[in-house]
């Protein structure tokens, strides 16, 4: 445990917890930790130095980003910035999208807003789509595999199969 | 799978699972895929 005063703070409250009704759960022990946290004097107060806050934050903030990047089009930009002489099955296509695309991988991966996505950005998304669908279906197919490997072999596991002197 | 450890230890019900979790998910992809590919041509158009 890198932080040895958060570590006696949990097991503070766990004691507590234990000793009134023997039960919690994981979220509460962890609001009720977070409050004596700040009884403390915050973060700091604990060994949480800055750049640990600064790097959460970030984490948190990412989070968000993401959350924000694959939401869908907003109300207002569905009813005002959409053309009003869009076609049905277009409006029908643009209110399934996110506001925002992918057009390569990883994390530096530019994404583009949805309304002002141009072709080549239709394109790659749609590539990058088709390509991780691809890739999933291949893991399914793996998956398949093995189970019907150990059932055909009467294996309970793979580890069993590995340990087989078979 | 969440890891290696997972993987050796499931049954072949918990492998059937998996391979339907991941069909459904591929699925998803597949769809999103098309769409993306919908607008594409229709901006082309």
């Amino acid at each position: 445990m890198g932080y040895p005063k958060i570590a006696r703070a949990v097991a503070g409250v766990l004691k507590t917890l234990k000793a009134k009704k023997g039960q919690t759960t994981k979220n509460d022990a962890t609001l009720l930790t977070w409050k004596k946290v700040e009884q403390l004097g915050g973060p700091t107060a604990v060994g949480v130095g800055r750049a640990a806050i600064t790097m959460t934050m970030l984490h948190i903030i990412g989070t968000e980003v993401t959350r924000q990047f694959k939401k869908p089009l907003t109300d207002h930009d569905r009813d005002f910035v959409l053309p009003r002489t869009i076609r049905e099955d277009v409006r029908d296509i643009c209110q399934k999208v996110p506001a925002w695309i992918a057009v390569n991988e990883g994390a530096n991966a530019i994404w583009v807003h949805t309304l002002k996505a141009r072709t080549e950005h239709w394109e790659a998304n749609g590539g990058m789509k088709g390509k991780k669908a691809n890739e999933t279906q291949l893991k399914a197919d793996l998956s398949l595999e093995v189970a019907l490997f150990l059932i055909d072999k009467g294996y309970d596991t793979l580890e069993e199969a590995i340990n087989s002197k078979k | 799978m969440k890891n290696l450890t997972d993987a050796l230890k499931a049954t072949a019900d918990e492998w059937f699972i998996e391979a339907e979790r991941l069909k459904k998910k591929a699925t998803e992809a597949k769809i999103k895929a098309d769409l993306a590919a919908a607008l594409e041509k229709e901006i082309k158009d």
